[in-house]
């Protein structure tokens, strides 16, 4: 430190006259006392400079250890602020996810197109359920399915669905689901597309390739090709059937015509043809009568198979 | 402060401790004349020459003081906030046993309390720099050049710290 000059000597000039001047300005002797004092005082102190080394030297070896100096600055500041911020911002989180989940749920005897936000479509067959959130939908391109759908997916990133079963996951193409209770069945019309069980590796689909996820094995079978002028005909209205169990049949009667099918038998007979949904009766009868069974309709809802 | 050659931890603390034994005191004064409050200015001043110590390596010798007294100006401004400040400056006059009579005793009592009230309301740059000059015995150079500020500055400031003692004390002694 500098050597010390003490008294009333201001060594700069220009301040010489602002001293006589208050010399002469209040009492006789007064600010030669202030000064005489003031620059007598000494700044009290609760620790030696020894001291401060030491405790400085214990946080140097301990390693950096943020010294928390929270005297004076008050608990609204400290705690409360931050906690009602942190609060505030999670709940607006919550608040705009929440408004970005969509759900889509079509009842029997209904189809319903959805368009997504980036103008992909899907066309949701009778009782099915699609879940979504619309929120960073570019980016994050995700849909938890149930039921039957055709999906015709817009360029882009990664596009996936998720199901009972499996996991799709495509970039712009146009397939057909089919998962229902136990049955998983993929085809792809164009482009290409990625299916995995969720404990297997990914299967890759090419236009006109199909795949079903057989529940006995927990696996999927090996791609097949596959007629599109045939398949996911469900768009026309038409239901084609091949060498298929008779209660799925029925299953998806009850599912386009809003009814209840009464089947008694637990056989494993297999049904192959076809049915409109425009018509119950003529359905009917075109499963009926090659499978060799009658039927009679109850009422509007239900219907009895002998 | 080149500590960056290579050198060992051991020798780094002994440069280091040369660096605080040249600047704790003036480090903790300055914070004192600013705050009033002796126990924050200390722990403060642990607070940054624990920076000092973290920086080492980025920290030119010659620019040192500067960086302290910075550091030193953010922390307390960042940690303290407080509408009046009070002094406790221990009266060094005081202390000597005198043959005076104990009516002056007190009447310089008075004066000493009166002056440590004017020295609280006064504005703090003019304050800080009146109190580096009276207290630490810096030139108006010194004081510039760990302020970051000119010499004219300095002179301004003081000079206001010379008025307000004209127009804010009344005792005659």
């Amino acid at each position: 430190m500098e050597k010390r000059k003490k008294g009333i000597t201001f060594e700069e000039k220009d301040l010489k006259d602002e001293v006589r001047k208050l010399e002469s300005g209040t009492g006789k002797h007064q600010f030669k006392k202030i000064i005489e004092i003031s620059s007598a005082y000494k700044v009290p102190q609760t620790k030696t400079k020894e001291e401060a080394w030491t405790d400085l030297h214990k946080k140097i070896r301990k390693g950096r250890q943020d010294v928390t100096i929270t005297r004076n600055i008050g608990i609204y500041k400290r705690i409360v602020y931050p906690l009602a911020a942190s609060i505030l911002l999670l709940m607006s989180i919550y608040v705009v996810y929440h408004y970005s989940i969509k759900s889509i749920i079509v009842p029997p005897g209904q189809q319903q197109t959805v368009l997504l936000p980036d103008s992909s479509t899907v066309l949701l067959n009778a009782d099915s359920r699609l879940r979504y959130s619309s929120f960073n939908w570019k980016n994050n391109r995700k849909i938890k399915f149930e039921g039957e759908a055709f999906f015709v997916v817009k360029k882009g990133g990664k596009f996936e669905v998720t199901c009972d079963h499996g996991l799709i996951s495509v970039l712009g193409t146009s397939f057909n689901i089919f998962s229902r209770q136990n049955d998983l069945e993929i085809e792809c019309f164009t482009g290409s597309i990625k299916v995995s069980a969720f404990n297997d590796s990914p299967v890759l689909l090419r236009g006109n390739e199909a795949i079903k996820y057989s529940n006995g094995t927990k696996q999927f079978t090996t791609p097949y090709e596959f007629d599109p002028e045939s398949a996911a005909t469900w768009r026309k209205g038409e239901y084609r059937f091949e060498q298929t169990p008779v209660r799925n049949v029925f299953d998806e009667l009850e599912r386009q015509f809003n009814i209840q099918v009464d089947y008694p038998y637990a056989d494993n007979r297999k049904y192959t043809g076809f049915f409109k949904n425009d018509d119950l009766k003529l359905a009917l009868d075109m499963i009926c009568i090659p499978m060799d069974l009658d039927y009679s309709i109850i009422d509007k809802n239900r219907v009895k198979i002998e | 402060m080149t500590y960056s050659d290579g050198s060992s931890a051991e020798k780094d603390i002994d440069t280091f401790k040369e660096l605080f034994d040249t600047y704790y005191d003036e480090i903790v004064n300055f914070m004192y004349y600013k705050s009033g409050d002796i126990e924050t200015s200390e722990d403060i001043a642990q607070e940054v020459f624990l920076k000092v110590w973290d920086n080492r390596n980025n920290i030119k010798e010659e620019s040192v003081q500067g960086y302290l007294y910075t550091i030193a100006s953010n922390l307390l401004k960042n940690h303290y906030k407080r509408n009046s400040i009070s002094f406790n400056f221990i009266n060094s006059l005081g202390n000597n046993p005198t043959s005076e009579s104990p009516d002056y005793i007190l009447e310089m009592k008075e004066f000493d309390k009166e002056i440590q009230d004017v020295l609280a309301s006064m504005p703090e740059k003019s304050r800080v720099v009146f109190l580096l000059n009276r207290i630490d015995g810096l030139i108006y150079k010194d004081i510039a050049r760990r302020l970051n500020i000119s010499i004219k500055a300095v002179e301004k400031r003081m000079h206001k710290a010379l008025s307000y003692w004209n127009t804010h004390t009344n005792y005659k002694v």
